[in-house]
This record gives structure tokens, sequence and C-alpha cells, in this order.
């Protein structure tokens, strides 16, 4: 029960729900000053070439030609984020690179072992753009053929499309296998060092003003705080880690648990350990990337498998928690809920501090859903591979019930094209619903579920107890999303998405949601987290919610991409 | 730990305890991530999975779509093919 003393203003500048706000607006600003500029008409008139190949093309034949399939490549390539700034802020915020076998390789990596590197990946990389190559002939000419007969014989439609789509798959291969063969030197300590800084200074500004903690304390403790993030993204980023879809997040609370659990958290570690700090100003952030325009990226078909049934299973499994399984703790409840129906963490993070639930109910529910988001990233492309489902219909059915993004791409991307771009377009969908989610969970939570009973709540209660954070969260979320619109899909997608917030927003994101669970390991008991294991309730919670999740998803993307909206299934 | 004190018996005890669980704990970690992780992966029902991953160069334990370049994939992808459904309608002008 939050305090309900009256709002004053000093709150603003004592309440990190208002440091959060005012912190990540300073980077909101900083992040749009540097990347809206970024235009030129050559990009313009680059983007409207392409428009203009895509509109005759698709009128030229029933079937994506290969000049269709470039100009949409083309398309992607205008990134503001590919920009010096772009590229300076990167290189700021870089978190430990990809590894296999000597961690060090994660900070450093020395001009001959890049260059050994880049030579082992060379045959590699020869063969797959032969094989691309390849296809590109025999594309070509299944297109020629087709085109010679007019477009009126289906045999060689369908061979042709069938032949684009192989080139497609094999050039994606090759630009893979190329970007291996390309590395370039790095040293990442200086990085890490100077960002260690400008992150300590940038959250000690509120440090003073909260008065909860010494400045000077704060600062020596998030010293290791750091360490202990950036060795969870190192591990995060080790080849098997990513195999199995365990992010930082599971990492920065093991590591964390495992050192309070053991030699235990030094106290001036703890105050710097501050959570909610760095969740909240992460979170406003978050909004940055909940686009609203993402809602219709996939037609009508998208918003009934992503906006229908993720409310209905999250709003029937909380149900389920409290009537049938009578879960103690309504926040656990519905955290654990939202995880599973929305999109794992990210939606537990969201829910977690809109409903103030404590950090062994998030942990807890991050933990879960990692499990299964193993499992299921396996088991769905192998049964819906072996029942022969459509592409269309399992991508749909996996971007609507796997937990994380990540692990949504790999599994579609084990199906074939077509399912790993409805499954992460459905995933996508999905995301953007946090948002919302997290507003009316804290809207519920401030007026039902902290409310006594019978007790009749004002409109400046309801504003005492409503968590400030969220109306940044969401303001942000406008801004971005009315920007996007302003500016037209195209721009939008260049300037703000891979601009001002995949170049800059998301990097500072991601380090504070990994300082964030470093906080939250390093003060989570084990003991206290096993209280909220009795009876297995939190994993019977999540197994029936998913299973009806599976079941509603599959029947929902079933019904709308096959029965009520074929067209868009037949124009994927 | 002032000076000419000494710790008692069972905090030392208590502390080496600490410290071996700790280096138990990252032995298992260690574990996990060299032998039991990669042994697994290596198993005919992940192998295909494990494949996609690297041939794809998927980010697959990013739990957000800003962390996943599929994701920016498919929004061009699926807008192209909304916005410009290949009808063929135009097909000889």
């Amino acid at each position: 029960m939050p305090d309900l003393k009256q709002s004053r203003w000093t709150e603003l500048w004592r309440k990190e729900d208002y440091w959060a706000i005012w912190l990540g607006f300073i980077l909101i600003a900083a992040a749009l000053y540097l990347f809206m500029p970024k235009t030129s008409d050559e990009m313009m008139s680059k983007i409207a070439a392409s428009n203009e190949i895509l509109k005759v093309e698709s009128e030229k034949a029933p079937f994506k030609t290969i000049a269709y399939r470039k100009a949409v490549a083309a398309k992607e390539k205008f990134k503001a984020s590919d920009s010096d700034i772009g590229k300076t802020i990167a290189k700021f915020t870089k978190k430990p690179q990809g590894w296999s076998t000597n961690p060090l390789e994660s900070f450093f990596l020395s001009k001959e072992a890049a260059e050994a590197k880049s030579e082992a990946a060379k045959p590699k990389y020869e063969a797959a753009k032969a094989a691309e190559e390849e296809a590109l002939a025999k594309a070509l000419a299944a297109e020629e053929a087709a085109q010679t007969a007019g477009f009126k014989d289906a045999a060689l439609n369908d061979a042709a499309r069938e032949a684009g789509r192989t080139w497609a798959k094999l050039h994606k291969e090759a630009s893979a296998a190329k970007k291996k063969t390309e590395l370039k030197p790095f040293n990442l300590l200086p990085n890490l060092l100077a960002l260690m800084v400008f992150l300590g200074l940038f959250f000690g500004i509120g440090i003073p003003f909260m008065k909860e903690t010494k400045w000077s304390t704060f600062l020596i403790g998030f010293i290791p705080v750091f360490v202990i993030a950036t060795i969870s993204f190192m591990i995060a980023n080790q080849a098997t880690m990513k195999h199995y879809g365990i992010d930082y997040a599971a990492w920065a609370i093991i590591i964390g648990m495992l050192i309070s659990n053991t030699v235990g958290t030094p106290k001036f570690i703890l105050a710097a350990a501050k959570t909610e700090y760095f969740i909240k100003t992460g979170l406003v952030l978050l909004g940055t990337a909940i686009l609203f325009g993402k809602v219709l990226a996939i037609g009508t078909a998208g918003i009934f498998v992503a906006w229908v049934v993720t409310p209905i299973v999250l709003i029937g499994t909380y149900w389920f928690g409290q009537n049938i399984l009578k879960i103690e703790s309504k926040t656990l409840n519905i955290t654990i809920s939202s995880d599973m129906s929305v999109c794992g963490v990210s939606a537990a993070i969201a829910t977690a501090a809109a409903c103030r639930a404590k950090k062994e109910e998030l942990t807890l529910a991050v933990g879960i859903s990692l499990v299964f988001t193993a499992i299921m990233m396996v088991a769905m492309p192998i049964f819906i591979k072996a029942v022969g489902m459509p592409e269309v219909l399992g991508g749909a059915w996996m971007g609507g019930t796997i937990d994380s993004t990540g692990a949504v791409a790999a599994a579609g991307a084990f199906l074939g094209e077509k399912a790993l771009y409805v499954a992460a377009t459905v995933k996508m969908i999905q995301n953007v619903l946090i948002g919302v989610i997290a507003f009316f969970v804290a809207v519920y939570w401030t007026t039902r579920v902290e409310a006594r009973e019978g007790e009749k709540v004002s409109p400046m209660e309801i504003w005492y107890r409503f968590p400030k954070f969220v109306i940044g969260f969401i303001a942000a979320s406008i801004l971005f999303s009315t920007i996007i619109a302003y500016l037209g899909n195209d721009l939008g997608y260049t300037l703000i998405e891979n601009g001002a917030m995949k170049g800059f927003t998301s990097h500072f994101q991601g380090w504070f949601f990994c300082l964030a669970f470093t906080s939250i390991g390093l003060s989570t008991n084990f003991r206290e987290l096993k209280e909220y294991l009795k009876g297995g309730k939190p994993l019977i919670l999540y197994v029936c919610g998913q299973s009806f999740n599976l079941a509603l998803t599959l029947l929902m993307a079933w019904i709308m991409f096959y029965k009520v909206f074929p067209e868009i299934t037949a124009s994927i | 730990m002032g000076k000419g004190k000494r710790m008692p018996e069972s905090s030392i005890k208590k502390t080496a305890i600490g410290w071996l669980k700790l280096f138990i704990g990252v032995l298992v970690i260690l574990m996990f991530m060299f032998v039991i992780g990669p042994w697994i992966e290596k198993m005919e029902f992940y192998r295909p999975v494990v494949t996609g991953i690297e041939r794809f160069g998927i980010n697959a334990n990013a739990y957000y779509y800003t962390e996943v370049d599929q994701c920016s994939e498919a929004g061009h992808y699926i807008r192209a093919a909304l916005d410009y459904p290949t009808t063929g309608k135009g097909h000889g002008k």
C-alpha cells in the first residue's frame, strides 16, 4: 500500500518516479536533437525511387520479383543511426561483444586476431556468395520465363516465386557470412570506463535530492554494480547462451543472487543498487519504442492475434490465479500473467513497476519465462513442421505465444522466411501492447486493488497513488508515435526508429535495465524467493495460462489469416 | 576489524563457507557454458535451431523488438507486401 500522504510539490525532486521522467526526457531530448536533422535530399530521392520500383514491380508480376525484393532491402538500408553521430553513440554505449571460448574477446580484439578470424570466415562466405549468385541467376531466368509467358502460366509463376524466395534466403545467409569476414579490432575497456563514469554521474544527479543515500556512497557503490552488469552482458553474448535464448536480465539476477547469497552484498554496494530508479528511467526510455503505428504492421489480422487474444489471455489467467489457484499475492499473479501473455521480460518489468510488485516477484516471473521460452523456441517449430502447418499460421502462432522476441525470430527462421517475418511482426505488435497494459494495470491498482473495501476513491487520491513514471512512459510513447505519424512511415523509420530510438534511447535503456536486474539480484535472498514458490502455484499459473494462450492464439490466427483476411495471407 | 581484535572462529568459518559456495556457483555456471550447454545444443533436436540462429545472425536472447534486426526486416517486408501487393494487374503495360 503506498503512502497516502498528500502530494507535494517537493515530490517533483524528491521521488524517483519524477527523477525517472526528468532523466529519461533529458536523453529523449538529446536523441531528437541529434537525429532529427539527419535527412538529405539524396536519401529522400532514393526512398522515392525504391517506392516507384515497388509500384511498378507489384503491378508487373503476380509474385515478388527480384527487383521488388531489392527495392525493399534498399529502403531498409537508410538509417540515421549509420551517421557519424549515430556511430559515436553506438561506440560509447557498446555492450561486451559476442564470443565463444575466450571471454576476453568480448572486450578486446587485436588487429592480428581480427584478421585471423576474418580470414577463417572467408571460405564460408565465398561458398555462401557462390550459392547466392547461382540462385540469383536461376531466379532471374525463372522470372524471364514467366514474363515471356505473359505471367499467365501458373506453373512458371510459382517456379519464379519459389526461386525468388530461395535467392532471398541465400542472400541473407551470404550477408550474415560477409559480416564475419569484416571484423575490425576493438578495445571496449576505455569506452566502458567512460560509460561507467557517465552513468554514475547521470544517476547521481538525483541522489542528493532524494536524500536516501550519500552522493559519494552511491558513486563508489555504482562501480561494482556497473561491473556486474557488464559481466552479465558478457555472459549473455557467449555463443551457447545465445543459442538458449538466455538474456542479460537473467544473468544479472543470477550473478547478483550468487553474490548476495554466498559472500553477501557489501552495504556500500547495496546503497547503489537502486532497482526502482534504474528500472523506471529505463521504462521511460522504453516508451520511445512503444510506437502505436506498429499496431497496423500486418493489417487487421495482426490486431486480432496480438491485441485481442493477449488481453483476453491476460485477464483470464489473472482471474484463474485469483479464483482457482488462490494466489496470495495479486502483484505476483498479474506480473506472471502479463509476462506470459504479452512479451516476457519487458512486459514483466513494466507491469511489476506499474503495480509495485516486489523484486522477488519480478525475479520469479523472469525466471519462469526464461525456462519456457527456451523450451518453446525449440518445440514449437518442430511441432509445426511435423504437422505440416502453413508458414503464415505457424509464424503468427509462435509470434503470439513465445515470450521473448529474439526467441520468436529464431523459431521463425527454423520454418522459413514467411514464418520468420509473420512471427516477428506479430511479436512486434504485441510488444507495443505493454504500454497500454502498464497504464491499465497502474489505473486498476490505484483505483481497485489498493483501495480499502467499500471505499470510494477520489480523483485526487488516485493521483497521489498513481505511479508517476507511467506518465513519462506513455508521454514518450505518444511523442515518438506522433513524430513518426507526422514524418510518414519511410522517414519515420529512417530518423526515429533507426535513429533517435535504436541509435540512442534503446542503447541506454538496455544498460538501465541491466543495472536494475543486477540490483535486484544483489538484494534478493533465496529464502525469500522460495516463499513465493510454495505449492508450485506460480508455475501452475504459467503453464495453464500458456496452454490457454496457445489454444486461443492458434484459433484466432487461423480464423484471421485463413478465413476472414485470406488476401493478407496471399500477399505475404 | 579493530587492531588487536580477532575475528571469531565461527565468523571465519561462515566467510569461508560463503566463498566456497560462490566458487561452486561460478563452477556450475562455467560447466553449463562450456560443457553441458554445448553438449545439449549438439543434439539432433536442437541443431536446426542453432543452425538457423548462426546462419541468419539472429540475436536469439534479445527480449524486445528493437534489438532484433529481423523485426526491422519483417516490418519492411510486410509493409511492402500490404502497400504494394503483387497483383500483376499491369503486366504488359
